[in-house]
Parts: structure tokens; C-alpha cells; sequence
């Protein structure tokens, strides 16, 4: 039987309910020089680019339009590991980073790196701001079957992690307001610890207890090593965890320029991945059995998302089907544990008249992101670590979260409990 | 009696196929999947990822495809069933086009094409509940089967619009109004587009809706007392759109949220728009807000475009696109291409909701001397830039006669039509930087603007919806969620 919470989802989404409005009212302040600063330093590289382009080809070619692209790499002969064709027929970034270095088709990746950077981040955030340089997301919490919260207008949940380059960018123009810190936490590792709870399985738990680390305990057995393979091992455990296959993972490695494996050395990890951890298999297997009985899959807090492509004969929407079944049931369950935190800290912004004190701000990605007097940071971290902690105490293993404080939002630093 | 039972099966774009099943006391129970054929294939598959009717993508089923769905409305008409259950979007576009309302209503209709048998639109909410033990129903027990429809499909009827709304405006009345206490209330607001609040309306028993203007600040006052003295549930559709509006009014109210489009999502397959669920679970046809404003919004429309036709504006300037030569894809030189004078587009604006003056104006005079060209030549590239020489062919008098001819098409093409949305035509209308340099953008017409009894109808109307449809998808939930008996 699936794991089932006492509490129920709906009065979940109800209690944060206001939380998410003040986080709606509130908004973040926005660095409004940085991002022109930035706007001018891309437009000008996106013309030097340009010209580069045009020497290359011999006439102007708008590197933006795929069709013009497409003709293009055909017309070199160009041939993509990720194209299921001979011909290149799209000028997505999958077919682009699956062709054999060629300086055209490396200007034209930068060239829409920075272009989607620019369109969708850089000038668009500056657009939006109110009067006072707020930028006010329109949050939604029906909008996604998970019952993950979704923004729009702009879209902050699209924002790229902030170990990348550009999500460091971007982040660096989101600013706490004079007098104020930006405070950050969320929780670490919440999906593993969400997918060894639900399976239960014995190796991954007691691992978690102990305060080990998945993805070395992962490594050390699949490849023997410690810390040389934790790459791998991290897309092997995200991977395996919701079921993929070994052409999928095979895929993964490559996109992320691990090109060592074959498809045959990723089917021999899974395995050996359901090996060291075989409750894991068992939870799928249940999951598979429970969407075939009821046409419908649900979170350890009751809620529920229908799988009717469970029924199709096709061997592809069925895995597809599944793969989508396990997947709702780590991050829908992780998305509601959020909501449980934020409906907690509303209660305790509200019973102690902490309005001035501590704003909340935004929510992205698995991040809570609020801005408190700098005077009060202790306190409003002790705050925190209280509703993220309170947020689910119903198993022995408890959840571990990561605090940050800053200035901008793009430099945190790492805050203790 | 004779049931067809046909639902379509989607789970992204791609994977739209029909099961059908029929039965009656003298036909075998049959399964068929059928490929997209004849559909509304933009409706349907709205990227163009899929082309249906090619073979390499009918190979996406390639044990199951029976027959395209032209054979399938064939079947259906020559079989005569008494009903056709089409469950599913995609097989009710499929059947009939109907209003998009009408096909979220499911309400019985008779489709055109299938004039013998009465079409019972059922959508993915009904078709779980179709699934298993009601289609064994439908194969084994039919006597039990028109039972269950008798019972849960509705019969069809006349959509009637709720017009019990009042407005308050005195501190006075709300207290009276108020006056017994209440638990459950369904608030609602009203805005405009530059979110600033123009009315809040509540409704305390589903019967009744009250309207409170935004001006009406001690009015609102007294009831953000009133809310906070009862504690109340609060339904709202779309908490986190009212509760910043309510904030705006005065209103700080924020407990006990009962969202009704997160309990639509919940279902999971119901629609999430409050007209949508209103008229299909409680069947009410509520006023459309574009409806509403329509009118206004049309003399605001007709008096900016009637200012911009006074206006010269200058030719645009020639843009360059990029042209496909052949089959290859292979990407030729630049193509001049000329857009429309803005004053010619707005004059068509114009004439579309206020009628052709009868007068031709330049573009039409080149087009029809382009016609007479072709008609006399029988070739098709006549640019005058490109071939002058052919322009001196055609006379005055030709071109007179061929004027009196097409008049009547050109009458009937801008015959004026009050109808028509002049905002909108406006809104989709590329190249209109200049007219937006002259005279600033279009002006919109909000609620601010109808005649307020019209307003407190259309708005209350939302209030009482509000209400019901909370107790109406409550009960829904309780039998999918049992956990909804106490919320």
C-alpha cells in the first residue's frame, strides 16, 4: 500500500493560500542597472557573433531562424548523433550539440545561448518591474498536475540553477531592498529522501540516517570509487529513481559530456542501481499496479493525478505512463511538504507580528526566498529552520534544509542553523 | 436500443485516436481506433508535429487503424443509433462543431451529420465514469444503461441567465442584509485593466448576489466587519487574483479559503473557467465579460478609428522576407514585400462595423485592374513595378464595368456588422506604430463604462455561481476524494 499522510492536500493548499498572495504583493527588488549593463554587454556580443556568422557562410544568415540554420548545416553536409535522420531536419540544441565540432554550428549554439538570455531574462525583467523596481510574479497553484506552484508573467520558475553562468547572471540583478538581506532555504536532497521514505527501502534510508551522502554511497557501489564517478552517479540515481531506460540515460551522459559509457554499461548501472537499493524496484512494480487498478496515481498527502495513458497497449506510453506515475509521486509529495513550510511561516509571521520584519518574496524551483531587516537575520533564520523543520515530522528521518543570506541574490552565503 | 459508445483517447498531441464501441441487441460489440482524418487538425494539433493522413505517422498504430473517421461517421449514420455517447473533445469536434460552450455543457445535441441519433457529449469527467463498469453496463444490461442516462445526463434546455443581482450602497442596508449571520460566502471582484478595483460582489445563499462599488468604501468597510464577526468559509474562483483586489477594497479577510478552480483541478478533468463549470455542471449560460462591454467598447473603437481616418499616413516601408524556392527547403534571396497603407486598413475597419460607403479607394481600383489583366492575358505575375507595359491594356471604361460587377461582393464583404469585436480586430493588427505615434494606444472600455444595472447583473451573476458551483464540485470531489467530507 502507498504511504499515506494524515494531513490532506487540499487543506494544504488552502492554508498557503495567503502566503503565496503576499509573495504575489510583495515581489523583489530588481537591480535595474545591472541588467541594462548586462543587456548592452550581450547586444554587443551577439553582433560580433553575428558578423563571425555572416564571414563564415559568405552572406548574412539570421542564426535565430531554424529553417535558415537547418538549410545551412545541410548544405555543409553536417550530420548530428541526435538527429534520428541523415539529414538535419531541426536547429534545436539537442541536434546542435550532437554535431562533430564545427566552428558554425558552435557560433550559432552561443549565438541563441545569449539571444534566449537576452529575450527572456535580461530585457524582459526590467519591463515588468512597478514603480518602486518590484517585480511581482502571478504565482498558480492549478496550473500544474503535480501541484507544484507555477509563475507566470514572467515566468520565474524558468529561471536556469544557480551553478550555471548565466543563472548566476541573472540572479546577481535580484537584490534585497536597503535595510533588508535576502534569506534563502530549501531543502537538500528532499527528492531522495522523499523517494526512500515512500519506498522504504533499507540500504537508502539507513544511509540518510547516518547523514551519508546517496550519490557517494551510489558511486562506491556501482563504480567502486569515491568522488571520481559522482557525476555519473547523480544522473544514475535522478535517472533510475523515476525509471528511465538505458537509452535515455545513455542520451543524459552524453548531454552532459560524460561519453565514456555505451548503452549496454548504462542498462548494467540500473541494474546494479535496483541491486543496491531493491525496494526501490518493489515501489515502482506497486505504483505500476496501483495506476492499472485505478487509472490514477496519488501523493503521500492524498493528492491525486490521472493516468489514463496507463490503458494505451503500446509498450512506450505505458513506461511513459509509468515514469510519469513516479515521478508525481517524489515531487508532488516534496511540492506539497513545501506548501507546508509556507502555510508554517505565515502562522508564525502572522502570531508574531513579524510583517516589517520578514517579507516573503518568491518562490522558485524548491527555494523559499525572503528578505528580512538585516538587524534580525538570526532570528528570522531560527524562524525558518522551524517551519521547514515542523514541516513534516511523521518519519524517523528527518529532513535537513540549507539556509543562505545576501545582499544579492546571486551571491548568498551559506547560513548555519 | 441502439448505443454507440466513442471516446477519444489523447494524452499529448500526438496519440489522438478514437475507440469506438457500439452495441445493440443485433450487433457484436466492436472496437475500432481511428486516425485523425477530417478533423479540425489545427484545434487538435495545433504545432503541425503530426500530419494524420501521412502513412509514416499512421504507422504510429499500425496494428490498430481500422478505418479513417470519414468510415466512421459513415458507420454511425448507416447503423442509426438512437444514441452516440461521445465522450471526449476530440470526437465531439469530430461529430459537430458546436459552440465551444455547448460542447463543455453536456447537454444532449443532434449533430448535422447524424440526424437520426441524439449525441450525448460526455467529457473526460464522465469518461471515467463510463469506463469499466458502465460500458458493461452498455454490453450486457441496456435496460439499466438507459436508467443511468435517464438519470445523469441532462435533458437538453433552454440556458437561462441568472438576473437576481442588487446593489448596496448604504451602510444601512448591508447590516439589514446581513443581519442573520452567515458561514458560507462567495466573493468576487471586478477590475480593470490596469488592476484598480471596480466593484466587490458577495453572495451568502446562492440566490441572491450583492454589489458593492468600489466608491462604496464604508460599505466595505462594514462588511470586512461583518466577515471578521461571522468567520465565514471564503469560496472564491481564483484566490490569488480576488485576494489582492479585496486587499485594494479594504477587504483583509483571509481565512478559510475555498478555492473552487483549485477544486476543479483537483477533479483533474473538468474545466477550471467559472463559465465553463457553470454551464456545464449547473447549466447556467453566464453573460460573457467581452459581451458585456461590447458595445461600449465599440463606440470607443469606432470614434478613435474615425480620428485616425482623418489622419495622411505615409506609405510603410518596404520589408524584406526570406522566400522558399523548392521542395528542398532551400532558402532563395530576399523578397520585397509591401504591407497595406494603414489608412486602407482602417477604412476596412470601419466599413466592417459601420457599412461600405460605396466609394473605391486606390487598392481596390489596382486590384481590379490586376483582375481584368489576368482575365484578358491568362498569366499571373502582373506587378505593375515589374510589367508597366501591361497596365496600358487596360482602359477606363474595363475598368468601370468590371468596378459595377464586383460592387455588389465588395458590398456584401464590408456590409457593416455591430457585432463585431473593433477591439480586438484592432488588437491583432500588425504595423500600427504609427497610429499608436498620432493618437495613442486604442481606448478600453471596462465595467466602469456599461450601464450600471447591466454591470450589477454581471457581476453579481459570477457571486451566486461562485457559490453554488462550491457546494456542486464539493459533492463531485467526495466521491473521487473521500477526504473532502470534512473540508
Amino acid at each position: 500500500m502507498l504511504k499515506q499522510s494524515k494531513l490532506f492536500f487540499a487543506d494544504i493548499d488552502s492554508a498557503c493560500i495567503p502566503f503565496i498572495n503576499e509573495m504575489h504583493k510583495n515581489g523583489i527588488l530588481i537591480d535595474k542597472e545591472h541588467f541594462k549593463k548586462i543587456e548592452i554587454q550581450l547586444l554587443n556580443k551577439l553582433s560580433k557573433i553575428q558578423i563571425k556568422i555572416d564571414k563564415y557562410c559568405g552572406h548574412h544568415i539570421n542564426p535565430a531562424s531554424s529553417d535558415q540554420v537547418v538549410a545551412k548545416l545541410n548544405e555543409y553536409n553536417l550530420t548530428s548523433v541526435n538527429s534520428e535522420t541523415d539529414q538535419i531536419t531541426s536547429a534545436d540544441h539537442d541536434t546542435l550539440s550532437g554535431i562533430d565540432s564545427n566552428e558554425f554550428v558552435e557560433l550559432v549554439i552561443k549565438y541563441k545561448q545569449i539571444d534566449k538570455l537576452l529575450s527572456t531574462y535580461i530585457t524582459k525583467y526590467p519591463a515588468l518591474i512597478d514603480e518602486n523596481n518590484f517585480l511581482h510574479t502571478e504565482y498558480s497553484q492549478a496550473r500544474v498536475e503535480t501541484g507544484r506552484l507555477s509563475s507566470a508573467r514572467p515566468n520565474l520558475q524558468n529561471i536556469p540553477s544557480g551553478k550555471t553562468e548565466e543563472g548566476k547572471l541573472i540572479r546577481y540583478g535580484f537584490i534585497a531592498e536597503p535595510g533588508f538581506d535576502l534569506l534563502q532555504r530549501d531543502y537538500s536532497a528532499q527528492e531522495i529522501y522523499w523517494t526512500a521514505i515512500l519506498s522504504g527501502d533499507p540500504t537508502m534510508l539507513n544511509v540518510l540516517l547516518s547523514g551519508g551522502d546517496i550519490h557517494d554511497n551510489t558511486e562506491m557501489k556501482i563504480f567502486g570509487t569515491c568522488k571520481k564517478h559522482r557525476k555519473p552517479s547523480k544522473m544514475i540515481n535522478f535517472g533510475v529513481m523515476y525509471g528511465i531506460s538505458k537509452y535515455a540515460l545513455h542520451r543524459k551522459f552524453i548531454t552532459e559530456g560524460v561519453t565514456q559509457f555505451s548503452q549496454n554499461d548504462c542498462q548494467t548501472f540500473i541494474d546494479e542501481f535496483y541491486n543496491a537499493y531493491p525496494l526501490i524496484r518493489t515501489y515502482i512494480r506497486m505504483i505500476e499496479q496501483f495506476i492499472k487498478r485505478y487509472g490514477y496515481i496519488q501523493n503521500y498527502y492524498g493528492h491525486r493525478r490521472r493516468i489514463p495513458e496507463i490503458k494505451l497497449k503500446s509498450k512506450r506510453s505505458h513506461a511513459s505512463a509509468l515514469r510519469k506515475a513516479v515521478n508525481y509521486t517524489i515531487q508532488s509529495t516534496s511540492a506539497f511538504q513545501m506548501k507546508l513550510a509556507m502555510s508554517a511561516l505565515y502562522d508564525l509571521i502572522n502570531s508574531d507580528c513579524l510583517y516589517d520584519i520578514l517579507k516573503p518574496r518568491m518562490q522558485v524551483h524548491d527555494e523559499l526566498i525572503l528578505s528580512c531587516r538585516s538587524s534580525e537575520i538570526e532570528h528570522c533564520n531560527q524562524i525558518l529552520v522551524n517551519a521547514f523543520k515542523n514541516a513534516c515530522t511523521d518519519f524517523e528521518l528527518k529532513f535537513k534544509s540549507e539556509g543562505k543570506a545576501g545582499k544579492r541574490w546571486g551571491t548568498l552565503k551559506t547560513l548555519g542553523d | 436500443m441502439k448505443i454507440a459508445y466513442i471516446e477519444d483517447f489523447r494524452h499529448s498531441y500526438a496519440d489522438l485516436c478514437f475507440f469506438g464501441y457500439t452495441s445493440d441487441v443485433m450487433i457484436n460489440f466492436k472496437n475500432v481506433i481511428l486516425p485523425l482524418a477530417g478533423l479540425n487538425v489545427f484545434k487538435l494539433n495545433p504545432f503541425h508535429l503530426w500530419n494524420f493522413k501521412s502513412p509514416q505517422d499512421r504507422e504510429l498504430y499500425p496494428n490498430q487503424i481500422k478505418a479513417g473517421f470519414k468510415q466512421l461517421k459513415s458507420m454511425l449514420k448507416r447503423k442509426q443509433f438512437d444514441y452516440i455517447i461521445a465522450a471526449g473533445k476530440g470526437i465531439n469536434i469530430a461529430l459537430e462543431s458546436p459552440e465551444p460552450l455547448i460542447m463543455q455543457s453536456g447537454i444532449p445535441y443532434i449533430s448535422k451529420h447524424l440526424p437520426d441519433s441524439l449525441i450525448l457529449p460526455t467529457f473526460p469527467g464522465n469518461k471515467w465514469q463510463f469506463s469499466d463498469k458502465i460500458l458493461l453496463q452498455v454490453f450486457k444490461d441496456y435496460t439499466n444503461f438507459g436508467e443511468y442516462i435517464k438519470f445523469n445526463i441532462r435533458k437538453p434546455t433552454i440556458p437561462g441567465e441568472i438576473d437576481n443581482s442588487i446593489e448596496i450602497s448604504k451602510v444601512e442596508d448591508l447590516k439589514d442584509y446581513l443581519n442573520k449571520g452567515f458561514d458560507h460566502i462567495a466573493i468576487d471582484t471586478e477590475f480593470d485593466e490596469n488592476k484598480v478595483p471596480f466593484s466587490l460582489q458577495f453572495s451568502i445563499n446562492g440566490i441572491k448576489g450583492v454589489f458593492i462599488h468600489a466608491d462604496s468604501t464604508k460599505v466595505l468597510t462594514e462588511l470586512n466587519h461583518q466577515l471578521h464577526k461571522n468567520n465565514p468559509k471564503l469560496i472564491i474562483h481564483h484566490s490569488l487574483v480576488d485576494l489582492p483586489m479585496m486587499e485594494k477594497l479594504g477587504i483583509d479577510y483571509n481565512k478559510n479559503i475555498k478555492d473552487t478552480m483549485l477544486m476543479a483541478a483537483y477533479q483533474g478533468n473538468i474545466p477550471k473557467g467559472l463559465k465553463a463549470l457553470a454551464y456545464r455542471l449547473l447549466n447556467i449560460k453566464m453573460l460573457n465579460y467581452n459581451e458585456v462591454v461590447r458595445t461600449v467598447q465599440n463606440k470607443l473603437a469606432i470614434e478613435y478609428l474615425n480620428k485616425l481616418s482623418e489622419i495622411e499616413f505615409p506609405n510603410l516601408p518596404e520589408q524584406m522576407i526570406y522566400k522558399k524556392i523548392d521542395k528542398n527547403d532551400i532558402w532563395e534571396h530576399l523578397a520585397p514585400y509591401r504591407p497595406q497603407n494603414l489608412n486602407t486598413r482602417i477604412n476596412k475597419l470601419i466599413w466592417k462595423y459601420s457599412g461600405y460607403p460605396g466609394e473605391y479607394i486606390e487598392k481596390d481600383i489596382y486590384e481590379i485592374q490586376k483582375k481584368i489583366i489576368r482575365k484578358k492575358l491568362n498569366i499571373r505575375s502582373v506587378q505593375k513595378k515589374r510589367f508597366p507595359q501591361l497596365w496600358k491594356l487596360v482602359s477606363d471604361e474595363d475598368t468601370l464595368k468590371e468596378f459595377d460587377e464586383q460592387k455588389q461582393t465588395i458590398l456584401e464583404k464590408y456590409s457593416g456588422d455591430l457585432e463585431i469585436d473593433l477591439a480586438y480586430k484592432w488588437k491583432i493588427m500588425d504595423n500600427k506604430d504609427q497610429a499608436i505615434e498620432a493618437l495613442g494606444e486604442m481606448p478600453i472600455a471596462s465595467l466602469k463604462h456599461v450601464d450600471r444595472k447591466l454591470a450589477v447583473k454581471y457581476s453579481g451573476t459570477d457571486a451566486i455561481v461562485t457559490y453554488k458551483i462550491y457546494f456542486f464540485l464539493k459533492q463531485l470531489l467526495n466521491n473521487y476524494y473521500r477526504g473532502f467530507k470534512n473540508c
